[in-house]
């Protein structure tokens, strides 16, 4: 059973397309990579998915219910973000920030009840946030606020996560651990995760299927397996790759040919 | 500390003679432990507000009472208890009417109203440095106080005074349509992009303050002092129905805004970020916006401009009590109120026989300080 329906998007910026006729579903409980050249239209779906940005044609439902018209509290009950990084001018505590995650389920002048409080603290359980929650968020690592904001989607009791390249300024540690946080959460609590990344063997790893972006448009959405290919990668990112098999899990697995200046030089 | 002998709890949990008993149970209930330790500074709670608010309204009424008794006209606090305990054996007051039309109809209504105008000030400058994520931005920064200085000083030369609320009524339209242009300016397609809108105020003050050269360069001495006076913020003006004017707008006012306090708090976090967590951003601006300008054109008009306050206490506030809005705007509110009657006390007595501008006593304390703010916040 699907439960997001992209319907032919269109999208364009002033005059520039950055999505064309794009059509997908989303099934429940599936992890779902989004991959793509810069400029190919990652986070522009991620955003249009999320209401944002409003498309020039199409529709794009969640749940059955059309994002069109519908208040943004509705939305961010069942839909959540982890952005790529959070810049803040005046500093929250990492606890206030989670809390902001119930915001959607709170009346206008209501604070957060005892239920509030107990659904952030599992939040932050599960994020191994706890010790953080005083602390001031511009104080705290990458990782950390990355495991912040987590909390805070989780916080939000969504349905559905968006993960807007939340791993682009983390190292490869970090990497592992929030996509098997992720994994995690996608496996025991049945949620379903659409993320736009960067990272072609992270998302062969962790994802159930597949989105290879080419200008807006989608080129390939399958099994990791069947997307990742020496020709597919080729013609999208126009780079020379080598696809082989990993040998702990059997994924495709790919690595950069660098040599003699074809490839990553040929910009 | 629960915070240490978690991590070794921890590795006992995969040591193998620890097997036969759960560490799990002990673990969570620890974790729990930490958690209500934690918790408990952190979160902004109903009766936080409320405590932090009774505070500053003892703090309020305090320096309200102190400056009804202080004045040059010789009407101590000594005299005043003294004739109130008189007063009390003889079954009434013993004042001279002479005094008790300084400490009720000139010095009270000044306090009252010093405290209407420091209130609305500072929580103008709470919401605009959240609205547009910087700390610099104050009350004045999109127009408010040139455009109402230019209409002031209009109404000044045409001798608008004569006629009551002359100069206040063209000041507020001043700045009222400067609002409105800046409105117009900052907008695309339908929303208020908030770096537009700075960078709007900041080209029309600038405009507003070569006109308002303008005037003073062709205007006579009589209405030199006037004007100067006005720039710098004038509290002499105050009388019933000013005050229960303002009150009024300023009670509307801050209610508007404090509605939308934990919106504030999320717009803060980033305007994507607020939209994310369900908030209406663009409709949430425009209703902050419209409320703080207008709270800012009411106190502009009726005092004249009165700098630093709405820039220093959301500041104070902040550094004392964090960014949550449900506490900041009652805290501001309530401060910013008793700042300002004590900045027009100073203003009253520091020179016997004259007075200053308010603004000159806020400047003069309100500069320093903000810069020992910049030097240490840096750290």
């Amino acid at each position: 059973m699907s439960i997001i329906k992209v319907a032919e998007i269109d999208f364009r910026y002033k005059d520039v397309w950055a999505l064309r006729d794009v059509s997908f579903d989303v099934r429940r409980g599936e992890f779902l990579g989004i991959i793509g050249p810069n400029g190919s239209g990652k986070t522009t779906l991620i955003r249009v998915i999320d209401g944002i940005l409003a498309p020039e044609r199409g529709d794009i439902s969640v749940k059955g219910n059309n994002i069109r018209g519908m208040r943004r509290r509705d939305l961010a009950r069942l839909v959540a973000v982890v952005p790529q990084d959070s810049a803040m001018i005046f500093p929250f505590m990492a606890l206030e920030i989670v809390m902001m995650g119930r915001s959607p389920h709170l009346g206008m002048l209501r604070f957060e009840g005892n239920r509030d409080f107990e659904i952030a603290r599992e939040a932050m359980e599960m994020t191994d946030t706890i010790s953080l929650a005083d602390r001031s968020i511009d104080k705290l690592s990458g990782g950390e606020r990355q495991r912040v904001l987590i909390a805070r989607a989780l916080a939000q009791e969504p349905e559905v996560v968006l993960l807007d390249e939340s791993t682009a300024f983390l190292d490869i540690k970090h990497q592992a651990a929030f996509f098997g946080l992720m994994k995690a959460l996608n496996r025991e609590k049945g949620l379903t995760v659409l993320a736009a990344t960067h990272d072609i063997n992270l998302a062969a790893a962790y994802c159930d299927r597949i989105m290879l972006l080419k200008n807006g448009r989608i080129h390939s959405l399958g099994a990791p397996g069947e997307v990742i290919t020496e020709a597919n990668i080729r013609e999208v990112y126009e780079t020379d790759v080598l696809v082989d098999a990993n040998p702990l899990n059997g994924l495709p697995r790919i690595t950069l040919m660098a040599s003699k200046g074809k490839g990553v030089c040929s910009l | 500390m629960p915070r240490s002998v978690l991590p070794v709890l921890q590795s006992l949990r995969f040591r193998k003679k620890f097997d036969n008993f759960d560490l799990s149970v002990l673990f969570r209930t620890l974790a729990r432990v930490q958690w209500c330790i934690m918790k408990r500074p952190v979160v902004t709670t109903p009766a936080k507000v409320a405590r932090v608010s009774a505070v500053l309204l003892i703090v309020f009424v305090v320096v309200a009472v102190v400056s009804v008794l202080t004045g040059t006209a010789g009407i101590g606090a000594s005299k005043v208890l003294r004739s109130i305990v008189s007063g009390w054996r003889e079954g009434h007051l013993v004042l001279a009417p002479s005094e008790k039309t300084i400490l009720f109809s000139i010095r009270l209504p000044r306090i009252i109203f010093a405290g209407i105008v420091g209130a609305a000030l500072s929580t103008a400058g709470v919401v605009f440095q959240a609205l547009l994520r910087n700390p610099l931005a104050d009350p004045y920064i999109l127009g408010v106080s040139g455009g109402s200085a230019v209409g002031a000083i209009i109404g000044i030369i045409i001798g608008a005074g004569c006629v009551p609320f002359g100069i206040p009524a063209l000041a507020f339209l001043g700045a009222v349509l400067t609002v409105a242009l800046v409105f117009v300016i900052g907008s695309r397609e339908g929303r208020l992009d908030s770096n537009t809108l700075l960078l709007a105020g900041v080209i029309v003050n600038a405009f507003f303050s070569a006109v308002i050269m303008f005037f003073i360069s062709i205007s006579s001495n009589a209405d030199l002092h006037n004007i100067a006076f006005w720039l710098m913020g004038d509290m002499s003006l105050a009388d019933g129905d000013k005050i229960m004017l303002m009150g009024l707008l300023l009670a509307v006012g801050t209610g508007v805004v404090y509605c939308y306090a934990r919106p504030l708090n999320l717009i803060v976090a980033g305007e994507e970020t607020a939209m994310q967590l369900g908030v209406d951003v663009k409709r949430t601006k425009i209703v902050l916006f419209f409320a703080g300008s207008l709270m800012t054109a009411v106190a502009v008009s009726f005092t004249g401009i009165i700098g630093f306050v709405g820039l220093v206490i959301p500041h104070m506030m902040r550094m004392a009590l964090g960014t949550d809005h449900r506490l900041l705007i009652p805290a501001s509110f309530l401060f910013g109120a008793s700042f300002l009657v004590i900045a027009d006390t100073v203003a009253r007595v520091i020179f016997p026989g004259m007075e200053l501008p308010v603004g000159v006593v806020t400047a003069l304390c309100g500069a320093p300080y903000f810069i020992y703010l910049l030097r240490t916040r840096s750290t």
